[in-house]
């Protein structure tokens, strides 16, 4: 349970039946909110030390400047919250030190991963990412992609190349456009949400999306909600009986009460009238 | 990585690594894999290769390019395929290891991207031979660009405060009155969404429709109505 109870989390990762080890990571610092997933790539093992590293450097800086920044304050010039902000430094943290590891152990060489991570905070959600992992979230019994997957998929249709249906046929998936510990310089994209009582939230690695679709994980959703760990268990048995070609990672969020710290946050906020 | 096993139609046979970023076809001498054969366009086709992925192109040629007897524009090449060159023949292979990192995810650095972008999907093949060499044969890949930050505002359209505008420029936008209605607009990569957040039983008006539970994507030239008051979005 995170945040005095007001959030039920659950946490998965599995090989899945195609590979011979996980390199995917998962991890959550229940008292602040913090959920964080990474898919990791690269020769030999390598994969596996970079979304270890990711995971564990996110969770470490947060845990470590949480106390520090002003809460409930956003930034002029960047116009994110102080929350987003730290979550994005967090990451860049990551890549800093995966770039650096990759640089001077051969057999880590080119080593990367993706990450999908977020905070909870004030009935707010920060959500910062690099890569193809996706954060969706179920709210009203409708299942959204929040996040824009950082792909050749996604950069084709974007710059209108192709349509949406043309561009998954012929594009490859899986080829990611950014991750963490490949260049020297990293660009994180943020997000920042309200959250509602009842919203559940969906970290996921594509082991879990390139084997299931959206109808199928929102009706699991809707059908477990009342029990995250089980859902979770699900989506990954799912995803591990339509093939299993990938690791599978899933984390699930969902929010049981306000959270909120002293006024609602929006009051506070408020731009107009 | 891949390689080519290229049989020239009077009979001559060789094989080729795909090595290169872009391995071009064609009948002039500059091309990589060089044709002598009237069939053959001057720029005929090229085969980008990305990491362990050949993708292999037509280049608006004359007589097309076929893949196991099909007339393909762009086609991902997979080991074991047939590609038909005027009378000329290239058979893809790739090795088992590249074929088992067919389902991994693959990074996709910014040097390589150049090669990757082709010109936007040539229109069905012209049937009357072109005069002139296409035009699609020339390097125009875009450069790719850092991802911009997206600008969107809204304008007051009613009331005394019309014509008051309020540049989107947080993550997060709340608009509205407590207690009697307030919204949300969050700016996500593919656009900015507005959301019901607190206050009275009715939701927001978008286009003179209430919103529902769901965020709402805002398209440019949108009408808000929030708490007794009426704005338009307007993304540039």
């Amino acid at each position: 349970m995170a945040l005095k109870n007001k959030v039920a989390t659950a946490l998965l990762s599995d090989p899945g039946r195609n590979r011979p080890n996980n390199e995917d990571a998962v991890g959550e610092e229940a008292d602040i909110g913090l959920l964080v997933l990474a898919d990791g790539m690269g020769g030999y093992n390598a994969g596996e030390i970079a979304s270890g590293i990711a995971v564990t450097t996110v969770r470490d800086v947060v845990r470590r400047e949480w106390r520090e920044i002003r809460h409930n304050g956003i930034d002029e010039t960047t116009g994110y919250s102080n929350e987003s902000l730290l979550l994005r430094k967090a990451v860049e943290t990551a890549h800093t030190t995966i770039h650096q590891v990759a640089q001077s152990q051969p057999q880590c060489a080119g080593m990367g991963t993706t990450i999908v991570t977020c905070i909870l905070h004030d009935d707010r959600l920060s959500i910062a990412y690099v890569g193809d992992s996706r954060l969706y979230r179920l709210r009203a019994e409708k299942l959204e992609q929040i996040t824009r997957d950082h792909s050749l998929v996604e950069d084709l249709i974007a710059r209108g190349h192709y349509s949406r249906e043309d561009a998954e046929k012929l594009v490859r998936r899986n080829i990611v456009t950014r991750a963490l510990g490949i260049e020297d310089k990293v660009e994180v994209d943020l997000i920042e949400d309200p959250v509602q009582t009842g919203d559940i939230m969906l970290l996921c690695s594509d082991g879990l999306t390139d084997m299931v679709n959206n109808q199928t994980i929102a009706l699991t959703l809707i059908q477990f909600a009342g029990n995250l760990p089980q859902a979770a268990e699900k989506l990954v048995e799912i995803a591990n009986a339509h093939g299993g070609k990938d690791n599978v990672s899933v984390v699930l969020a969902r929010v049981d009460g306000s959270f909120s710290r002293g006024r609602r946050w929006y009051e506070r906020l408020i731009e107009w009238f | 990585m891949g390689k080519l096993i290229i049989t020239e139609a009077e009979g001559g046979s060789r094989e080729l690594v795909l090595d290169k970023e872009r391995t071009t076809i064609g009948r002039h001498a500059d091309n990589d894999i060089c044709f002598n054969d009237k069939a053959v366009s001057g720029r005929h086709a090229v085969i980008v290769t990305v990491l362990h992925d050949s993708f292999l192109e037509d280049l608006n040629s004359t007589n097309g390019t076929m893949v196991n007897g099909r007339q393909i524009a762009k086609h991902a090449l997979v080991s074991g395929d047939t590609i038909a060159i005027g009378r000329n023949s290239i058979t893809y292979q790739s090795d088992a290891q590249a074929s088992e990192d067919l389902d991994k995810t693959m990074i996709l650095r910014p040097s390589q991207m150049a090669s990757v972008f082709a010109p936007p999907p040539a229109p069905a093949p012209v049937a009357p031979p072109a005069a002139v060499q296409p035009a699609a044969a020339a390097p125009a890949a875009p450069k790719p660009e850092a991802a911009k930050l997206l600008s969107g505002k809204l304008r007051v359209t009613s009331g005394s405060s019309a014509g008051k505008e309020l540049d989107l420029t947080k993550a997060l936008t709340t608009i509205g009155k407590p207690g009697v209605q307030v919204a949300a607009i969050t700016r996500r990569a593919d656009g900015y969404y507005i959301v019901h957040v607190g206050g009275g039983g009715s939701r927001p008006v978008v286009n003179g429709a209430e919103i529902d539970a769901q965020a709402r994507r805002l398209n440019n030239g949108d009408t808000i109505d929030i708490a007794g008051t009426k704005m338009t979005f307007l993304l540039s």
